[in-house]
């Protein structure tokens, strides 16, 4: 099967690798939504409110889940066009190959940034913010989680898109199974 | 069984044979016609000289022997390799040196017989007198293992005598490839203007053929080839060759088939000719191209560049092998111009055959190219760097291993050995035609350097001959995935085979433009 899919022509391959990154990308940022229960019910307000809480918690979720989802496809936007780029030259350059790592390290980064900004600057600013009743477990969540997801689920795409299903020319990881797959099914 | 012979005579002969296999490397045959898938097709090359210093035949024999390690023992292997059209090489028979070279057995060990003295021994009274009339001093003493040096009349006292005594059965294993049934195309080639070729070549032409229609034998179509006057020497005015004696020595020669019924009745005679140009040679010390000068030294090697003419004779001898006819009349348009900055052929369209002969070229310069400016050069870098062909056929401890360029890059049976090899011997040839005539259509120089530049940096924006280097690589890379499907069930020796066949396969489909 494996030395099959080897020889599979290399417009299937490509196609096939563009759509397990359409794939990964879009379940990473499906992400969220496992945290959304949890998110909406932790939002209470106290007294005085001029808002209700369940609009205030979507209203921070769906911002949340944008900034995840943006991010995490600009990096696939960006991967793919290096992905692309790469395939058609079939070279093996070392310079576009880390502007490429530099390019989605960038993104990271700007995205934990951006998440900062929102969690500690951008909502605590809201006048609704006030009216939040949170436990300190749960604020500490709320500040540090989000980071942390997005940085993992961030990472793993970046490994995805550059090491596990990168261009054929870059010697990708997953080709690198498929060899060893095929070298032990010939022996 | 379909039989290409061809006899290379002489200097000029062994030049000629050496593009007749560059050419058949390069699929020429394939493409004229010739049916090379199956074993029932071979080209057998064999070399008569007496020189025992012929470097040309020498490198011959070294070409033949590389492109057999590379390309032909897969052909032995699987004969339909190649019937899927593309760059289809034809089938060269491996011949031991023995049986590749007419080892006349002038000399070698307590054999004394290197003078026409030498030979006739005893002769007193008459005999003695007529010898003494016939032969000057200087040609009963010249060295003639170092072959007739412009001496036609030596040449042609000998071969007769040495075609009879017929040594290690050179003659006689010819003669046994045209059994009934088979099909046999047989080509001599030779200077006019010589020695060894210009009296080998119809000499020994009409007593094969003469032999062969007095016995049982197949379908035979017989050929000659003859190289009038296309070279020079820088020669002292006493050297034994002189170019400018070449014009009186070639009218003699001709003068000779004009008036011999038995040659004009051969069925195909090829007559090239070509402007007397001086010879460039590569000084392989320095590495530097200069005129060469007649070696007064009679000991001194024959090692000339192949030239234009010889390859145009080359395309020639296949036309000959491919056509339908064997005795259709072949004339060759050849334009020249007055624009003196570019090189001598500086188009295909000025060789015969053009599109096929550009076609042929393109590809062997091609596949030198990828092979020893870009892969060579990317067999040195770590791994990580290393395009996909390499982790393709290698595994990845293999190519981690300090030494593995020279340990098995390099070698012949673990690696690339062989098929470099080859490529190096190609390049040689390629590289004379371009120092010597045909610098603006091969340019092999300048892309090479473009390449290797190119292989430095890990970059393929490089275009040889309208085939860019991002095409080349990734037909590479694409078709040496068959590599997992062909080694199922193999054992490691059989594997080694398998991946330099598939190398073999995948740079031959990335370098032709079909």
């Amino acid at each position: 099967m494996a030395s099959r899919i080897l020889n599979w022509p290399r417009g299937i391959k490509i196609f096939v690798k563009v759509l397990l990154m359409l794939i990964c990308c879009a379940g990473l940022c499906a992400v969220p939504f496992l945290l959304q229960e949890s998110v909406l019910r932790a939002f209470v307000l106290s007294a005085g409110a001029s808002v209700a809480a369940d609009t205030v918690a979507n209203m921070f979720f769906s911002t949340m889940f944008l900034w995840f989802a943006a991010f995490l496809a600009a990096m696939l936007l960006i991967n793919l066009i290096f992905f692309i780029i790469d395939e058609c030259k079939n070279d093996t350059v070392a310079w576009r190959r880390t502007l490429q790592i530099t390019l989605n390290i960038i993104i990271i980064v700007g995205g934990v940034c951006t998440g900062f900004f929102f969690l500690m600057r951008h909502f605590p600013a809201q006048e609704w913010w006030s009216y939040v009743l949170f436990s300190m477990s749960f604020l500490k969540k709320l500040l540090w989680y989000p980071y942390l997801i997005f940085a993992a689920c961030a990472v793993f795409q970046m490994i995805l898109d550059i090491w596990l299903f990168g261009p054929q020319n870059r010697n990708p990881w997953i080709a690198r199974i498929l060899k060893r797959a095929a070298l032990k099914s010939a022996r | 069984m379909d039989n290409y012979i061809l006899i290379a005579v002489g200097g000029s002969g062994a030049r000629v044979a050496q593009s007749v296999v560059a050419m058949a490397a390069a699929g020429m045959p394939g493409e004229l016609g010739v049916n090379t898938s199956g074993t029932n097709s071979q080209l057998i090359v064999k070399l008569v000289d007496i020189d025992v210093n012929h470097n040309d035949g020498i490198e011959l024999y070294e070409m033949i022997t590389a492109y057999n390690k590379a390309v032909g023992q897969f052909i032995s292997e699987n004969p339909t390799l190649f019937q899927n059209g593309g760059w289809r090489p034809l089938q060269i028979k491996l011949l031991t040196q023995k049986d590749f070279i007419f080892d006349v057995q002038l000399g070698g060990a307590g054999v004394k017989r290197e003078k026409i003295e030498d030979l006739v021994t005893g002769l007193t009274g008459d005999p003695r007198l007529l010898l003494d009339s016939l032969l000057g001093q200087d040609d009963r003493q010249m060295n003639l293992l170092a072959g007739c040096k412009a001496r036609p009349r030596i040449g042609s006292l000998l071969w007769q005598y040495l075609y009879t005594a017929d040594a290690n059965g050179f003659w006689s294993d010819i003669r046994s490839l045209m059994a009934p049934g088979n099909n046999t195309r047989i080509m001599f080639v030779g200077s006019v203007f010589g020695g060894t070729g210009a009296s080998g070549v119809p000499t020994l032409a009409k007593l094969l053929r003469k032999t062969v229609n007095a016995g049982v034998h197949g379908n035979e179509a017989f050929g000659i080839t003859l190289l009038t006057p296309y070279f020079q020497l820088a020669s002292p005015t006493d050297a034994p060759v002189l170019s400018n004696k070449f014009p009186f020595e070639s009218k003699m020669a001709m003068g000779y088939y004009e008036s011999d019924p038995e040659l004009l009745q051969m069925d195909c005679i090829q007559i090239v000719g070509d402007q007397l140009r001086s010879m460039m040679t590569k000084n392989v010390q320095t590495e530097a191209w200069y005129p060469i000068d007649y070696t007064l030294d009679d000991t001194g090697e024959q090692n000339n560049p192949s030239l234009p003419a010889e390859l145009v004779a080359a395309v020639g001898v296949h036309q000959f092998f491919a056509a339908k006819d064997p005795d259709a009349l072949i004339i060759h348009k050849y334009d020249t111009s007055a624009n003196e900055a570019l090189s001598a052929v500086y188009s295909a369209d000025m060789l015969p055959q053009a599109q096929t002969s550009g076609k042929c070229l393109y590809r062997l310069t091609r596949f030198c190219h990828a092979l020893l400016d870009y892969y060579d050069q990317m067999s040195q870098k770590k791994p990580n760097v290393l395009p996909a062909v390499f982790h393709n056929l290698w595994e990845k401890g293999e190519l981690r291993d300090r030494n593995w360029h020279n340990d098995k890059w390099l070698n012949d049976e673990q690696g690339m050995g062989g098929i470099l090899d080859l490529a190096k011997t190609i390049k040689r040839w390629l590289t004379d035609l371009e120092h010597n005539g045909m610098r603006d259509l091969l340019d092999y120089e300048k892309n090479s350097s473009i390449v290797s530049n190119a292989a430095k940096k890990g970059k393929v924006g490089f275009s040889v001959h309208e085939k860019t280097g991002k095409d080349i690589m990734g037909t590479v890379n694409n078709s040496t995935n068959a590599f997992f499907r062909d080694i199922i069930g193999k054992d490691a020796k059989a594997v080694m085979k398998i991946r330099q066949r598939v190398f073999m396969l995948a740079l031959l489909r990335a370098c032709t433009t079909d």
